[in-house]
């Protein structure tokens, strides 16, 4: 099955022109040296505020975005429906869903800016004052 | 103007206008002022109103835009402020809600730095905000800080909304009234212009133009603001003047309607008032009494129409009667004088009483009859002066009687009995006067006839005395004191001789016996004459004559101008002692003067004044020295006058001379 998804995905994303991975990254100076995928998707769904002490600010790319839909269904593991239902709830609770910026270079900038903050990109966008906590296969 | 004020028809005008006026303008006066307070009262209130509504408005306004801004910076792509908005999706917002909103100014978004990080117009992205950039003066500054939706909330930098006051011009109005927006600390003014910024405070004002209301703002932040709504003056009062001219008009048409009315009741009035005083005034002017006026109606005036008339009737009547006696008297008048004339006319005392009688009887009837005689008569007694023989004497000539005295002719009768009582005195007083001169004048003609023949009878046996006297002195046998006897004799026989002559010739005069016999006489010559008649007399020492001598022709009477020339000259040389005898002759316009002058003892006033009397001689201590009768400048007067001429004389006064003139015509 998962090799199914992957291959697909490989196909797709050589369809679209992407060729590399996905990287979640953090400022380079970050405390954040390394991260578990069950840790990203609990700060992604906001299930989880500080990572080794460190408050999170997890951040997205706008919602149709190809790379957002990626790590929604690789990280989350959860379709839009799912996704909006339960952010409905989480918003009665209180609890925002994580800060949309509008594109990659968005994501880089506010990851460096911010203390916490975890954006992912395309790994060919990548840019050397940003460390990878973690690297999503396609 | 003296005469509008008699008008009794402005009087009537005048009290009506008064008495409907009055109170007229009295209620309108009070419902303008009342009108007035009630107009105040409600533009006070619409004020007050209108400018709540419009603070109200404002506030909402940066109310809504507060609001607005609120929800702004609660977005989430304001997160974007802590990428610099590098996908400008908060500067693509802000410039959509800028044109959403549609109102001057800007929308910009500034990070914590004060780095405009995005704007509603583009030109302003990447600048730092500064005030100096967006003065107060010309926006009103609304800012809400944003925080980051993620993490603690922390600031990460603030919408800044600056909204042009301008803006709030669109909320102003300005029909009814003006409006504006004032910050008379920044000298702000939105909206109308014109209203002063100075003493600003809230509440109601005015100015030449406007009534004010202003109200401060007290919101955030609009604190300092003020709201002022005013009203035109002449727009606010504008039903107060029209009440004043629907007032005014209706006071226009009550006066027309008063004064019509009065001038129909008063004219209605005086017509026959005017009726009255025209007739009157024709009459004054045409004496035509026979003039009635016409009667209207039956009221007070038509009752002096009335009156009016009655008087008329009664004056017509009197004036008729006065004529008529006028008429009669005049005719006896005329008699009177008729009678009077013919009485006058007559010499005869008897025709007089005759004519009279039948005169009267002519004109009064024929039982008028005049009696002679003061035999005890009845009627009106004739009483007059009537000489008898020696004197006048007043007593009863006669008596007019009449039948039937009446009271009207009674003056009359008396008047004719008068003038004939004055004809009858008259005649005989004429006939008294004529034998009184009769009587004078026999008495004096045979006085001068006695005197000149007596005159020549003292002359011849005088002349005898003479002759013989000048004989015996001037026999030389005889002895001297005989002789010295015989020239006294001679002497004053010569004087004598002279007085004799000298009344001889006044009583010729006086006698009219002397007659003046004119004829062409040259002057030179007679004068010669008498120069030669006085060489005798002239022989006197110490004394110069001189005479002036003329070649004048005169016509007058020669041997009487000679006589009246050596009298007077004669008498100068008697009465000089020493000095000269002048004759001046000059001729004058229509005559000839002659003066002779000399140096002798003249004369006082009172002298002066007695001479050419008649038997008049200057009285004085040398009376002795100078004979004279004095008859001789009486007898020159009369000579004088003989001629047609005049005598004076001039002095000084006693001891300087004298000087004696006469005149001839020529």
């Amino acid at each position: 099955m998962g090799g199914v998804i992957v291959a697909l995905l490989t196909a797709l994303a050589v369809a679209v022109g992407w060729a590399g991975d996905i990287v979640f990254i953090v400022s380079k100076d970050s405390d954040i040296e390394g991260i578990t995928l069950s840790e990203l998707r609990k700060i992604y769904l906001r299930e989880k505020e500080f990572v080794g002490g460190q408050y999170a600010v997890p951040v997205n790319l706008p919602a149709g975005n190809p790379i957002r839909k990626v790590v929604e269904r690789k990280v989350l593991r959860m379709d839009r429906e799912e996704l909006e239902l339960y952010w409905n709830r989480k918003y009665l609770d209180g609890t925002e869903p994580p800060v949309v910026l509008s594109s990659e270079k968005a994501v880089k900038e506010f990851v460096r800016k911010v203390k916490g903050a975890i954006g992912y990109v395309d790994e060919d966008n990548l840019e050397e004052d940003l460390k990878v906590i973690y690297r999503l296969k396609r | 103007m003296s005469r509008l004020r008699k008008s009794f028809r402005l009087k009537v005008t005048l009290s009506f206008l008064l008495a409907g006026m009055l109170p007229y303008l009295a209620f309108s006066l009070l419902s303008l002022f009342q009108v007035k307070g009630i107009i105040e009262e409600d533009i006070r209130r619409d004020l007050r109103t209108k400018t709540y509504i419009l603070v109200h408005e404002v506030t909402e306004v940066v109310q809504s835009l507060k609001e607005n801004m609120a929800h702004w910076a609660g977005l989430s792509l304001m997160n974007d402020i802590v990428v610099m908005d590098i996908d400008k999706r908060i500067a693509r917002f802000l410039k959509e809600v800028k044109k959403d909103l549609g109102f001057k100014g800007y929308i910009i978004v500034v990070n914590n730095r004060s780095l405009i990080v995005a704007s509603s117009d583009a030109e302003l992205i990447g600048k730092s905000f500064s005030l100096e950039r967006f003065p107060e003066k010309k926006f009103l500054r609304l800012e809400v800080p944003v925080r980051a939706s993620f993490g603690q909330k922390q600031e990460l930098g603030s919408i800044v909304l600056l909204y042009s006051w301008d803006n709030f011009a669109n909320y102003l109005i300005d029909e009814e009234v003006v409006t504006s927006l004032v910050n008379p600390e920044l000298e702000v003014v939105v909206g109308s212009r014109g209203l002063s910024l100075k003493s600003f405070a809230e509440g109601f004002g005015s100015d030449a133009k406007y009534i004010y209301y202003r109200a401060r703002l007290s919101t955030a932040p609009l604190e300092g603001w003020f709201l002022v709504v005013g009203m035109d003056r002449d727009r606010a009062f504008s039903p107060l003047y029209s009440m004043l001219l629907g007032l005014g008009s209706s006071a226009l048409i009550g006066v027309v309607a008063i004064v019509g009315a009065s001038l129909f009741v008063s004219a209605r009035t005086l017509r026959s008032v005017g009726e009255v005083s025209q007739t009157a005034n024709y009459i004054m002017e045409t004496r035509d009494y026979a003039q009635r006026v016409p009667v209207h109606g039956d009221d007070e005036i038509a009752h002096l129409s009335v009156s009016f008339n009655s008087l008329l009737e009664e004056v017509q009547r009197s004036i008729r009667e006065l004529e008529e006696e006028s008429v009669r008297r005049l005719k006896l008048f005329k008699k009177l004088v008729e009678i009077i004339t013919l009485i006058l006319k007559q010499e005869d005392e008897q025709e007089l009483l005759r004519v009279a009688e039948e005169r009267l009887r002519e004109f009064l009837g024929a039982d008028v009859r005049i009696e002679k005689g003061a035999g005890g008569g009845a009627g009106y007694e004739i009483k007059a002066h009537v000489f008898l023989g020696e004197a006048l004497e007043e007593r009863v000539v006669g008596y007019i009687q009449i039948g039937e005295s009446l009271p009207e002719i009674d003056e009359f009768i008396k008047s004719v009995r008068d003038m004939l009582s004055f004809q009858i005195s008259r005649l005989n007083l004429l006939k008294f006067q004529s034998y009184l001169k009769e009587k004078a004048e026999s008495a004096s003609k045979a006085k001068s006839l006695f005197i000149a023949n007596m005159s020549h009878e003292l002359r011849t046996p005088l002349n005898a005395i003479i002759g013989f006297a000048q004989l015996i002195s001037s026999d030389p046998f005889l002895p001297d004191d005989v002789r010295e006897m015989a020239r006294r004799i001679e002497v004053s026989g010569k004087h004598l001789l002279e007085i004799i002559n000298n009344i001889l010739d006044l009583v010729k005069v006086q006698a009219e016996k002397m007659k003046v016999r004119p004829q062409r006489v040259e002057l030179r010559t007679l004068i010669e004459e008498v120069e030669y008649m006085l060489l005798p007399a002239l022989k006197k020492e110490g004394l110069t004559i001189e005479l002036e001598k003329p070649s004048i022709e005169v016509r007058t009477d020669p041997s009487l101008l000679k006589q009246i020339l050596l009298n007077l000259l004669t008498n100068a040389v008697k009465f000089t002692e020493r000095g000269s005898v002048k004759l001046k002759v000059e001729k004058r316009k229509g005559y000839l003067k002659f003066r002779v002058i000399d140096t002798g003892i003249g004369l006082t006033e009172e002298e002066r004044s007695r001479l050419f009397r008649t038997f008049e001689q200057i009285e004085n201590p040398m009376q002795k020295l100078y004979r004279g009768t004095g008859l001789g400048l009486a007898l020159t007067k009369e000579l004088v006058g003989l001629l047609g001429g005049e005598i004076g004389v001039v002095s000084e006064g006693k001891g300087k001379g004298s000087e004696f003139w006469f005149t001839i015509p020529c």
